[in-house]
């Protein structure tokens, strides 16, 4: 598989920049991660760091509007906050390179605080959490679900926040102090790739990131998620029309290479047509009409996820029976299907490298897990996986005791 | 260095490059199949795409041209659902198909490497399925469910309002396929569905990726080159007979909730009208874009929603205009008043030339992230193909983006946009 290519240096202010060379079309790409996220909140003002992402797009110190100098010169961005980071991205063609440092560089310098405009993201922010949590048939289970998994890490609450309250009160004094304690450029990795110079990107760095000062920065050491020994249940109705089962696991970190057997579960678990999930809960047994899987890999401990919608007429009881069958045939899987989940896998890590965003983010994410060479070296842990790992990561991690489920159920009949 | 450092000014732009549609090769099959040969970009993967004039628009009943296509995957002569699945997943490689009301489209995305022990599944898939009957049943008690959950979705019930009030229910371009139709998809009307429609004569191949075309073209040959070549469908398509009918007026789909979904629109144009471009261009600046006037109204300065957005869209044989948002129940009535409002400002005082360049640097700009990867030319000549377009229209809004000027906005805007005449779908609860 071929290798991605970088080099990387850091600025005195603490600023770490990571450049990546690809010619095959005039286009750039700015990916910028802050290392911070919805587990820097306090419990009593969660969604904050969310929040906080929609208000670096609401103007900085010298520019009253950041998209529309972007745009017009043929680029656009986004950005997005999980439970550890925060990551803004662009793309535009490569020979207006100049405008992202311009662009970037004064949002990390100083954001424009005015209450006005926190006034109208907060409503924003409330209407986004409506469209994708509170007005979905089953669009809030996770929130039940992390806040029953977790019970003393941060990660118990979802990033948009464990309530709309919690974004109503938010003030403008929260704002400035939360930008000061985490937008720095000690606390940042700035990737940028495409079709442009390293000697000029690294110019361009020094003029436009240099003169920031480095900032301390408001870490708190985290309460630790104790090990969980008896299985949890919780049960929620909302107007849904079948019962669905959700289940958490706790698994180790993402720095932690025992990740990457429990993420390999999931795939075998969810991976397509050919996945245990479909073959048997859906297509034998046929009590769900729709099952998936998928693991967190978190910076502390995180959490493979095992859900299904129940199928019509079919007891919840039955469901969890044939689940604990698919278990059991994890815990049996043949070195045969290995050997294929890790040819799908190595495949779509090269599809993943057609994209530029992707390649820029995948080395935002390495360097933030500890080492930006996990962009090529990835692959090759999933490939060293043996067949006894999996099987014994299937009898470890999906255990009844090391379990939170959520039964989302139909409001019972009047 | 820093003393000198302008933060307040932007850097000087430079000018903005296109990325043309690349020069691609056309050869074909012994039989006659036309395959379109396009290498691209740096990564040696491939996408072989396999497109038929088929699809909604050409289908007995509804629903069969979709069952056709997913139950085509479901088991052939040689291999069970899940060999086939194995096989492909042991190769690194992905077989999807895509049916719209134009086509029906079977992909096969692999590294390139593996085309030579993928390809003849996929010649299994489109040649010899068994359309076995157990998956179709379990497929559609499948899609019986979703259908009750899509039901508890506000943006579902106002898309199929839409759809339904801009076309009729039974036009093919505003039907949603409801719980009575299943029971007519049939095992045989797929068979015959397959049969009738799914042959040499109907097909056009494509290849884009990384890839030698020689070799290509001898496992193309091998796989699709001996089929019997086959008198292509003739007739034209349904909604080309069948006068699509508009209701216009006020409707609300009832849910309880916390927001609605909104759908406001009216009738457009087909594809080929030749002020096409011009209104996608229109359109974009008021709506089509995340810096557009109704997103910076109703979103940025009124808070009333996660994200607003219009379109123009187009289809074959007709096409229409639609704004689309999610927002709280106590801004349903704002909103609309505010999406009307502007739709006058932009009919009676156009735009400025400052605010036609911005929308005009940023559509040329986003052919860079429209036109990077294989998979994504794949899916330009599959639209090409699926509206009967040359190849050289691709490139056609260039022109038109290079050539409009400001003072067109707002006529455009005046003859085409009718704000008195949409029909306005609110799906959710209304306030008292």
């Amino acid at each position: 598989m071929s290798q991605i290519q970088y080099t990387t240096f850091t600025l005195d202010n603490g600023l770490k920049v990571i450049i990546h060379e690809d010619h095959a079309i005039p286009k750039a790409v700015m990916n910028i991660l802050y290392r911070v996220g919805a587990r820097d909140e306090d419990e009593q003002r969660t969604g904050f760091a969310h929040l906080f992402e929609h208000l670096m797009f609401e103007g900085s110190r010298h520019i009253p509007r950041y998209d529309e100098p972007l745009q017009r010169v043929g680029g656009q961005n986004n950005a997005f906050t999980t439970n550890d980071i925060t990551n803004y991205y662009l793309t535009l063609p490569s020979n207006q390179l100049e405008t992202a440092f311009w662009l970037e560089s004064d949002r990390m310098l100083e954001l424009a605080f005015s209450q006005e405009k926190l006034d109208i993201q907060k409503s924003v922010v409330i209407e986004e959490y409506k469209q994708r949590y509170l007005n979905q048939p089953y669009g809030d289970a996770y929130i039940h679900l992390r806040d029953l998994h977790f019970q003393q890490h941060p990660y118990k609450w979802p990033t948009i926040g464990k309530e709309i309250r919690h974004i109503e009160e938010a003030t403008l004094e929260d704002v400035e102090r939360f930008f000061y304690g985490f937008y720095a450029p000690n606390n940042a990795t700035m990737v940028i790739a495409g079709d442009v110079d390293p000697t000029e990107v690294r110019q361009l760095s020094e003029k436009w990131f240099g003169p920031i000062p480095s900032r301390s920065l408001s870490k708190h050491p985290l309460p630790q998620e104790p090990v969980q020994t008896a299985p949890r249940t919780r049960t929620v109705y909302g107007d849904v029309p079948f019962p669905a089962v959700y289940k958490m696991y706790h698994i180790p970190a993402h720095t932690d290479k025992a990740y990457y057997v429990a993420d390999l579960l999931t795939d075998l678990l969810s991976s397509g047509k050919s996945s245990l999930l479909f073959q048997h809960l859906v297509r034998d047994r046929q009590v769900s009409s729709g099952a998936s899987a998928f693991s967190w890999g978190a910076y502390d401990p995180g959490m493979i996820s095992v859900d299904g919608r129940v199928a019509d007429g079919v007891s919840v009881a039955d469901y969890e029976t044939a689940l604990e069958e698919v278990f059991e045939q994890l815990r049996n899987i043949s070195d045969d299907e290995i050997t294929r989940i890790k040819s799908k896998l190595e495949a779509s890590f090269i599809m993943q490298q057609t994209t530029l965003l992707n390649k820029a983010m995948s080395l935002a994410f390495s360097d933030a897990l500890g080492d930006p060479d996990l962009v090529n070296t990835t692959p090759e842990i999933y490939q060293a996986i043996t067949p006894e790992e999996v099987r014994a990561a299937a009898a470890r991690y999906l255990a009844p005791e090391n379990c939170s489920t959520l039964y989302y159920l139909p409001h019972p009949k009047a | 260095m820093s003393d000198t450092l302008i933060r307040s000014t932007p850097p000087a732009a430079r000018p903005l490059h296109n990325i043309p549609f690349p020069a691609f090769e056309l050869r074909h099959l012994d039989n006659g199949v036309p395959v379109y040969l396009l290498p691209y970009g740096t990564v040696p993967v491939a996408e072989v795409q396999a497109i038929f004039k088929a699809g909604k628009n050409y289908q007995p009943g509804i629903g069969i041209a979709r069952y056709t296509a997913r139950n085509m995957s479901e088991g052939t002569a040689s291999y069970d659902t899940l060999t086939l699945a194995r096989r492909l997943d042991e190769a690194g490689a992905w077989l999807s198909s895509e049916v719209e009301e134009e086509h029906i489209a079977f992909k096969l995305a692999a590294v390139a490497t593996k085309l030579p022990q993928t390809l003849p599944l996929m010649q299994e898939v489109l040649q010899s399925p068994v359309f076995p009957a157990m998956e179709l049943h379990q497929m559609k008690d499948r899609a019986l469910q979703r259908m009750s959950v899509n039901e508890q979705k506000t943006s579902w019930l106002a898309q199929r309002a839409f759809k339904s009030r801009m076309f009729g229910a039974d036009h093919p371009y505003g039907v949603t396929i409801r719980r009575e139709d299943m029971a007519s998809i049939t095992r045989d009307k797929l068979v015959d569905y397959h049969a009738a429609m799914l042959h040499p004569g109907n097909m056009t191949l494509t290849v884009t990726g990384r890839f030698d075309v020689d070799a290509v073209m001898d496992m193309l040959q091998a796989a699709f080159g001996t089929q019997p070549m086959r008198t292509p469908h003739q007739g034209p398509a349904r909604p080309a007979q069948m006068p699509p009918v508009f209701t216009p007026g006020f409707h609300q789909v009832p849910l309880e909730g916390m927001q609605a979904s909104l759908r406001l629109g009216h009738p457009g144009m087909d594809r080929f009208h030749p002020d096409y471009h011009r209104m996608v261009i229109v359109n974009t600046l008021l709506g089509g874009y995340f810096g557009s006037r109704l997103m910076k109204n109703i979103r940025e300065e009124k808070g009333y929603t996660y994200g607003i957005y219009s379109g123009w869209a187009a289809n074959r044989y007709a096409g229409y205009f639609v704004v689309q948002a999610d927002v709280g129940n106590a801004y349903i009535r704002p909103t609309i008043a505010e999406v009307k409002a502007e739709m006058y400002q932009l009919m009676e005082h156009g735009a400025s030339e400052d605010e036609l360049e911005l929308v005009r640097n940023y559509m040329v700009g986003r052919t860079m992230d429209q036109r990077e990867t294989p998979f994504q030319m794949s899916d330009l000549l599959r639209y090409a193909f699926a509206m009967d377009l040359p190849l050289q229209e691709l490139d056609k809004r260039f022109e038109v983006l290079r050539d409009i000027r400001a003072e067109e906005i707002g006529p455009l805007a005046a003859q085409y946009l009718k704000p008195e005449e949409m029909t306005e779908i609110v799906a959710g609860a209304l306030p008292a």
